[in-house]
């Protein structure tokens, strides 16, 4: 069982870190996978940084990020912070009704809240369609969750050496 | 006591409860869409931000360059002589084939002064540099190195020596972003290479276009060509679109999906022409 130190200068320093690599990662194109099935590098690191500890990246915090992501690489203002907010929201309650403690348990709400976020800008994007490439979707949904662990993964080990 | 504390903060409503934040955020970021969607503020805004996203494009495109001035210098000697000589050989033959097409261009102006016939082909060509990403957060899109001060306009129509490759969606001061044929909601008026089909062709985010129901009776072959029909007044008429290389049928036997190959990919090129257009 992992217990979550209260958040420090480090975390604020590998959180915003990890975001300016995510605008990074989300312009780079990766051979052998269309463009459509690309991970939403964003939304891996939102759930990674609202698992981490949304007591210290309060709403207000998420939805700044999100606002900026939208201006820097969205496609539509408030697309990402209307996700970023709703994600969180989700958390919020779940964290309220559920003790979310070991890491499996925090994983597992974590997938759920990537899958949720996906569908969210899925819907609000200006390109959304019922009869978009299907498979595009699937694999964006493998490739984001993979991504979300690998984020959680590296925030899981820059924990334990604090 | 500390238990109550924790039993307290754990309530959906109590008064640190931030769900009226939730609500109020959320309802700004509905209002932001909507504002955004109508009024195109992320357009305006976006360009004004060039300067932010310059160092990032800047740092995107660092590996590709240094890859490239690597392989510059590595390259032998022979092989450069023997890619001189290559294109030495293409450049002849293009020059062969510009004299046939000067005469055919001169015989064509006559026959259609003959004829009466204006001319509306706008063959104005502007020539730009692809500069890498060549997607945005998913979306498929080509940046190229020519903007507003080169004269491109909103809309104009973008192809390569291959065929076309899209239409310019967004134009910076120094940059254009381009969509890609490919893209998703992306239509062209379509014609067969014999002038008998005329049609319409879609991008849907897959590699390959579409025709969603084309009749029947139409006599479309696999290996057809598709070219634009001009009656958009965007694409000017004649630049190839794509190859049949699937006809299948659907549910109503009056009509069959027809998909395309494009002619051009965006990892295939690195240099595209941008047609400059009166109708954008």
């Amino acid at each position: 069982m992992i217990k979550y130190q209260p958040s420090n200068n480090k975390q604020n320093i590998y959180a915003i870190g990890l975001f300016l690599l995510t605008l990074l990662f989300s312009q780079i194109n990766i051979p052998f996978i269309s463009s459509g099935s690309l991970p939403d590098y964003l939304v891996a690191w939102s759930v990674g940084v609202m698992l981490l500890n949304n007591k210290q990246y309060g709403i207000l915090t998420i939805f700044f990020a999100g606002l900026i992501a939208d201006i820097l690489i969205g496609q539509i203002i408030g697309q990402y912070a209307f996700t970023f907010i709703l994600t969180y929201a989700i958390l919020f309650f779940i964290q309220k009704m559920f003790a979310i403690q070991s890491y499996k348990q925090r994983t597992i709400t974590g997938i759920i809240l990537v899958i949720v976020a996906l569908l969210t800008t899925n819907i609000t994007s200006t390109t959304y369609q019922t009869n978009f490439h299907e498979t595009s979707i699937v694999l964006k949904l493998i490739t984001t969750i993979i991504t979300f662990l690998v984020y959680q993964l590296i925030i899981y080990i820059k924990l334990k050496e604090n | 006591m500390a238990k109550k504390t924790e039993n307290k903060r754990l309530r959906l409503f109590t008064q640190e409860s931030p769900t009226f934040l939730f609500v109020i955020l959320i309802i700004c970021s509905i209002v932001l869409m909507s504002l955004d969607h109508r009024y195109h503020m992320h357009t305006h805004l976006k360009q004004k931000i060039v300067l932010v996203r310059t160092p990032f494009q800047w740092i995107i495109n660092a590996p590709s360059r240094l890859i490239a001035s690597i392989d510059y210098y590595l390259s032998e000697q022979n092989k450069l002589q023997q890619q001189i000589l290559l294109l030495k050989t293409e450049a002849n033959l293009f020059q062969l084939n510009q004299q046939k097409l000067r005469l055919l261009e001169n015989e064509n102006r006559e026959l259609r002064k003959v004829l009466n016939i204006k001319n509306v082909i706008k063959n104005e060509i502007i020539v730009g540099e692809i500069v890498l990403p060549s997607h945005s957060n998913g979306v498929s899109q080509i940046l190229i190195n020519k903007g507003l001060d080169d004269g491109i306009s909103l809309g104009s129509p973008v192809m390569n020596n291959q065929g076309l490759v899209g239409q310019v969606v967004r134009v910076d001061k120094n940059l254009s972003t381009i969509k890609n044929i490919t893209s998703n909601n992306f239509a062209i008026s379509a014609v067969s290479e014999s002038g008998a089909i005329s049609t319409l062709i879609f991008g849907n985010g897959s590699p390959y276009l579409k025709i969603y129901r084309l009749p029947a009776y139409e006599k479309l072959v696999v290996g057809d060509y598709l070219l634009t029909s001009g009656l958009d007044q965007i694409y000017p008429k004649g630049i190839k679109i794509g190859k049949v290389i699937k006809i299948i049928p659907t549910n109503n036997i009056q009509f069959n999906e027809i998909i395309v190959q494009p002619m051009t990919s965006p990892e295939s090129f690195s240099q595209v022409m941008i047609i400059k257009s009166d109708n954008p």
